[in-house]
């Protein structure tokens, strides 16, 4: 088991950065997940850990010890790919074996070391199989052991379940939190599914363009996003997004004023922070913008669009404003497109983003 | 009512079983044709020497007989040429899969500068008429001291441009994750070329294996400017044009036949042996598809 530390990691393609300087620290045993839109760099900073990609600035250490130049397999890591990547004319135990076989381990111990990872993912049945008699959830198991054979210090997994159907994503992925729980092992995970991350992650990485925009537990993240991206990124509907202007302090917060919601007050915020007038985003999360019941609620709008998912059913509405907001609403309640809706609006669990899309600071406690 | 709705379905499918029928008897048609020069050769081989010289000519030999087989190992050294053959096919294309892997491995999945002007270059000479490089090549291995020994035969090509090329083609599509897993896995890239890359592409090599092994055992000219007259060292192919010329050329046929006969067996041992790897292919990118 061991920590990874990433300082000031950078890569190049010729001109173009790709990664622009990231600063990590996992702890041992830690369950990190980077997440981000596609193309943003968490494969390539993933396969800078493994040692599969070289790096181009900052320094890499595992377990204390300096890796930038260290060869894959002198690492500790074992990596388990989005393709599987299993070897097509070996059978399941001799891709599980061969890490062991390359580094001359006894024959007996490869022998109890395969049997034993096949036993931890009930696969003992498939080991003279090869990859092309499996299916796609048994195929990455076999990657999943082949990664448990090498004993690493470090699991590092890159969208190991985005090949596999609903049913067995969800299966599969909580078989890996258990293995997490058992191994105790440090895990790094790629994805770019939010349950995936929310789930699985003790804390997540979110990344655009090849920087970090924010580090933190995913409940972290999802209530208190340090920018604009990643309030936008974690949670699912989005967040809406309005546009409003600071009308001043009051009663340890910030009043803020929107067309579509009037003037409401966001407390727990830096009276200091912005001065009146001050152009900014106002962030409302789909469940804190509830139909109300009866007359009240702030901010009206029209249905345009009805969504019954079952246990509750999401509305996408248009305000006189012309701007577009998506509402939770219990499921038991009804409406049709067109209707004019009153909305309840938790003005308390608003987020509030100046004009970079830094969110305003909160109140010193 | 019935039959009228049969009928018009029923119609297209006569018309496929024709054309099925006359594509068959066209591909027969052309194995007759290819077949038959082969099929003259082995019938002649078991002919008297008037026999084959007959005008018109004779289809069936009316005692078939080994004359010629034996007389063949009396004129030439035929045990010491199918050896030289032998070593220098076989070692000709050992050679060649070793540097078409380790090369079309370098090309497919490294980036380097230079990487495809180089290729482009590599790809040219392939288009150069061997005829070409005969003499200046010849000069080269005088220059090293090889001629007029098998080592002279083989060396030059040891590597050669189409097999580079074909082996790029098909290791550009082996994944690279699989590399990549088995360099986690800590195998060394020689031990990735030959033993996660090479099992990837065995269709290919085996194409491969049969193109350089018939070529290099059928080759004549290479073999015989660089030996300079050492006929212990001369291949097959060349003792065989001795057969012609032995005896004044008199009433020679059957013994060329009979020779022939021979120098094509190991060849098409080799066809046989690996046809079973073209058809696999086939047959799991169709299941695949
Ligand atoms: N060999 C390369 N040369 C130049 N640019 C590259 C190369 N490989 C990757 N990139 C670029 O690096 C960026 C990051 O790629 P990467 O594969 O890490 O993204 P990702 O976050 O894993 O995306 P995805 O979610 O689609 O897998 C991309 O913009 C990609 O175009
Ligand atoms: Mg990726």
């Amino acid at each position: 088991m061991a920590t990874v530390r990433l300082d000031s990691i950078e890569k190049a393609y010729g001109q173009v950065r790709v990664i622009k300087g990231v600063d990590l620290d996992v702890a041992d045993g830690e369950f990190i997940v980077f997440v981000g839109p596609s193309g943003c760099g968490k494969s390539t900073l993933l396969r800078m850990i493994a040692g599969l990609e070289d790096i181009s600035g900052g320094d890499l250490y595992i377990g204390g010890e300096r890796c930038n130049e260290r060869a894959p397999k002198d690492r500790g890591i074992a990596m388990v790919f989005q393709s599987y990547a299993l070897y097509p004319h070996k059978t399941v135990y001799q891709n599980m074996a061969f890490g062991l076989k390359l580094a001359r381990r006894p024959k007996a111990e490869i022998e109890t070391r395969v049997r034993e990872a096949a036993r931890i993912l009930q696969m003992e049945h498939l080991l003279d199989r090869r990859p092309n008699q499996l299916s796609g959830g048994q195929r990455q198991r076999v990657a999943i052991g082949r990664a448990i054979v090498r004993d690493p210090q470090v699991f590092l997994f890159d969208e190991p379940l985005s090949n596999l159907d609903a049913a067995l994503r969800v299966s599969t992925r909580r078989e890996i939190a258990k293995l997490h729980a058992d191994l105790g092992a440090t895990m790094i995970y790629v994805t770019h599914d939010q349950v995936e991350a929310m789930t699985l992650a003790d804390r997540i990485v979110v990344l655009d363009a090849g920087i970090v925009q924010q580090i933190g537990t995913p409940i972290e993240l999802y209530e208190r996003p340090q920018n604009l991206f990643v309030a936008g990124f974690i949670g699912s509907p989005k967040m809406n997004f309005l546009a409003a202007e600071i009308v001043g302090p009051d009663a340890g917060g910030l009043r803020v004023s929107s067309p579509e919601t009037g003037e409401l007050l966001v407390t727990d915020r830096d009276m200091q922070a912005l001065a009146p007038g001050a152009p900014v985003t106002l962030g409302i999360r789909p469940e804190h913008l509830v139909p109300a019941e009866g007359e009240g609620g702030g901010v009206r709008a029209v249905v345009r669009l009805v969504e019954r998912l079952g246990d509750q059913t999401l509305l996408e509405m248009e305000t006189q404003s012309g701007a577009t907001l998506v509402a939770k609403a219990p499921p038991e309640r009804r409406f049709a497109p067109g209707a004019t809706v009153a909305l309840d609006l938790a003005a308390g669990k608003t987020h509030l983003f100046d004009r970079n899309g830094k969110a305003v600071a909160r109140r010193k406690p | 009512m019935n039959q009228r709705t049969t009928s018009p379905t029923r119609r297209p499918r006569v018309r496929i079983d024709a054309a099925a029928a006359g594509l068959r008897l066209a591909i027969v048609i052309v194995a007759v044709v290819a077949a038959f020069p082969l099929v003259w050769m082995v019938l002649s081989s078991f002919k008297t020497p008037a026999e084959s010289m007959q005008v018109p000519p004779v289809w069936l030999p009316a005692t078939p007989s080994l004359d010629a087989y034996s007389e063949v190992a009396d004129v030439i050294n035929a045990g010491r040429s199918f050896w030289n053959s032998a070593v220098i096919a076989t070692v000709t294309t050992a050679g060649i899969l070793i540097t078409s892997l380790m090369a079309g491995y370098a090309f497919a999945k490294y980036r380097f500068r230079g990487r495809d002007a180089l290729f482009a270059v590599l790809i040219a000479t392939m288009f150069l008429p061997p005829i070409v490089t005969l003499i200046p090549l010849y000069r080269l291995v005088t220059a090293i001291g090889l001629n007029a020994s098998l080592l002279g035969v083989i060396v030059p090509h040891l590597a050669n441009a189409f097999g580079i090329f074909l082996m790029r083609q098909f290791i550009a599509g082996v994944p690279d994750d699989l590399i990549d897993a088995a360099r986690v896995d800590g195998a060394s890239e020689l031990r990735i070329v030959f033993s996660v890359v090479a099992p990837s592409v065995v269709p290919a090599l085996a194409a491969l294996t049969l193109f350089a092994f018939v070529y290099h055992w059928n080759t004549y000219l290479w073999p015989l400017t660089v030996l300079q007259g050492n006929s212990d060292d001369y291949p097959i192919v060349i003792s065989l044009s001795r057969l012609l010329s032995y005896n004044r050329g008199a009433m020679n046929t059957h013994l060329v036949m009979a020779g022939a006969t021979l120098a094509v067996l190991p060849p098409l041992v080799m066809f046989v042996l690996l046809q079973r790897f073209f058809v696999d292919s086939i047959v799991s990118s169709g299941v695949k598809g």
